[in-house]
């Protein structure tokens, strides 16, 4: 069977697995569609005693919140895998993974896909949605394919940080907290213009943890807007290729950790 | 009480013990406050009629991150395990209430955890970035003696919230062996209405009333007001009171239905 077969197999099962539980479910990813609404109700309270944000008004920001919750909660989803490696290792069970003939990648995130996840996905959407129905200039169809792009570029450069916690696993066995600064924390800075932060975070968003190319240029190029003082406006639309040789470089980090890896427990 | 105070010991100890995990959070929170506050300074860049300024709503952002570990994410992670694996039957046969022992080792669990963490949150907030420059997006310090002292009373009540908070996420999981969606529903409460992300008093009016009734505000937003003078020191007594309804409420609640759980548990596990 091909390796994509059998990826669609184990989501398919990890699927089935999670509807055995429908009710509980269906409470969490209200609940988490609830709370996640609440915190842009925060966002909202704010441009209402502060008017604007860089010169951002609340239906462009709302865009780009909306934009960056639906990716951040696809690769959350994606993810638990690269999530779970603290304790595979630790028990040993990722040995198992090894003797497979299938790629320990693709088994990892054949673990699971997280449908609670969708409550943040569909507040996002909801967000999005309604920030583009307040946007005085919505954007056309080229537009929604730089979109597109921007969704896929922003879930592989999240994907890619989950990737990189993984490989780091290898060595440390115990999960590692200090990944949450740039997952959790590119996730957060993410939701906001860029141009807000000063010039080391806007730098390391742009070019270590490429969040801010992936999703804030393309947003600010559909929305028409300059991105950063200094940056050509030509370079905007090209921002999700960022995630490419970001995926790279955490391919080679999980590579490298593999390489290396004599098992963790017995 | 004797028991209380052992199982208030054994914890702290074992917590005492991942300084690591210690020093990554501390990293985290370092970052997480330098996007909070960078946040805030363009805020402010335009506005106006704000109710606090931009070096209290700062101060207030750090102190959240220094003090992060009140934050109710969840379960005490050894009760998670105990309950999870069935050795909570142990916790049975010891002729203490239960509820007592979990309370005590839920206070150690937070006490330990703000303790090892705090400290350099401060330092950074409050030496390192004024020495290089970015003392408007800093920590200050409170602006008065007496407001310290406010803010001093106020961390017992935060330890006492927290944990009576968090025993109450664990007894979920007697209802359905995992914890976790009630988790995560707690840890966003929980942060959003303690006012880590934005502080409290720039919210607007019905979610600002939600977070000035709901207990989470112990967790941050209160001592805060008094560190950065939001709130005057003749405040305390009005504070206190309202926190100490809410730990009598959730302690009692918590106890009771733990007690009555018991008559009915089946333990899972072997």
């Amino acid at each position: 069977m091909s390796p994509l077969r059998l990826y669609a197999r184990l989501v398919g099962m990890s699927i089935r697995s999670q509807l055995r539980y429908r009710s509980a479910l269906v409470l969490q990813i209200l609940g988490q569609f609830v709370v996640t609404f609440v915190e842009f109700a925060g966002l909202a309270s704010l441009y209402a005693l502060f008017g604007r944000y860089d010169g951002w008004t609340l239906a462009e920001a709302a865009f780009l919140y909306g934009f960056g919750d639906t990716a951040f909660a696809a690769a959350d989803a994606l993810a638990y895998g690269f999530d779970s490696m603290g304790s595979l290792v630790k028990t040993g069970d990722f040995d198992r993974l090894l003797v497979r003939p299938l790629s320990p990648v693709l088994q990892l995130l054949g673990r699971e896909v997280t449908l609670k996840r969708a409550g943040r996905f569909l507040e996002g959407l909801v967000i999005l949605t309604w920030g583009w129905a307040n946007l005085v200039d919505p954007p056309g169809p080229a537009g929604v394919a730089l979109m597109a792009a921007a969704f896929v570029g922003g879930v592989a450069t999240f994907l890619s940080v989950f990737l990189v916690q993984a490989a780091l696993t290898f060595r440390t066995v115990e999960g590692l907290e200090v990944m949450n600064a740039f997952s959790y924390g590119g996730k957060q800075a993410s939701a906001y213009p860029l141009s807000g932060y000063r010039r080391l975070l806007r730098a390391f968003f742009l070019a270590v943890v490429p969040v801010g190319a992936t999703v804030y240029l393309p947003i600010c190029a559909i929305l028409g807007r300059r991105a950063l003082p200094g940056l050509p406006e030509w370079i905007q639309p090209l921002g999700p290729l960022m995630a490419v040789p970001f995926a790279f470089v955490a391919r080679w980090l999980w590579r490298r950790g593999l390489e290396r890896y004599s098992s963790g427990g017995g | 009480m004797r028991a209380c105070l052992a199982a208030f010991r054994a914890r702290a100890r074992s917590v005492l013990r991942y300084r690591a995990a210690a020093a990554a959070a501390v990293f985290c929170q370092a970052i997480f406050g330098f996007i909070l506050v960078m946040i805030l300074e363009t805020w402010y860049r335009d506005g106006s009629g704000a109710p606090i300024s931009l070096a209290q709503a700062a101060s207030y952002t750090w102190l959240g991150q220094a003090f992060l570990a009140f934050q109710v994410w969840g379960p005490d992670p050894e009760l998670r395990d105990l309950i999870r694996s069935g050795e909570v039957a142990r916790d049975l046969l010891r002729p203490t209430g239960l509820y007592g022992l979990w309370l005590a080792r839920a206070l150690a669990y937070k006490l330990v955890s703000v303790g090892l963490r705090f400290g350099a949150i401060l330092v950074l907030a409050g030496l390192v970035l004024p020495a290089i420059g970015l003392g408007s997006i800093g920590l200050e310090p409170p602006t008065s003696l007496g407001g310290f002292f406010c803010f001093l009373a106020m961390l017992p009540v935060a330890a006492l919230v927290s944990g009576t908070l968090t025993v109450g996420i664990s007894c979920f999981q007697f209802r359905q062996v995992s914890a976790a969606g009630a988790s995560a529903i707690a840890a966003a409460l929980s942060s959003f209405f303690s006012g880590l992300v934005i502080p409290v008093p720039l919210l607007a009016g019905p979610l600002r009333m939600a977070a000035e009734f709901l207990p989470f505000r112990a967790l941050g937003d209160l001592p805060f007001r008094f560190w950065t003078g939001v709130l005057p020191p003749s405040a305390l007594p009005a504070a206190l009171a309202s926190q100490a309804a809410w730990i009598l409420a959730l302690g009692l609640g918590g106890a009771a239905f733990v007690r009555s759980r018991l008559s009915g548990l089946a333990v899972a596990g072997g």
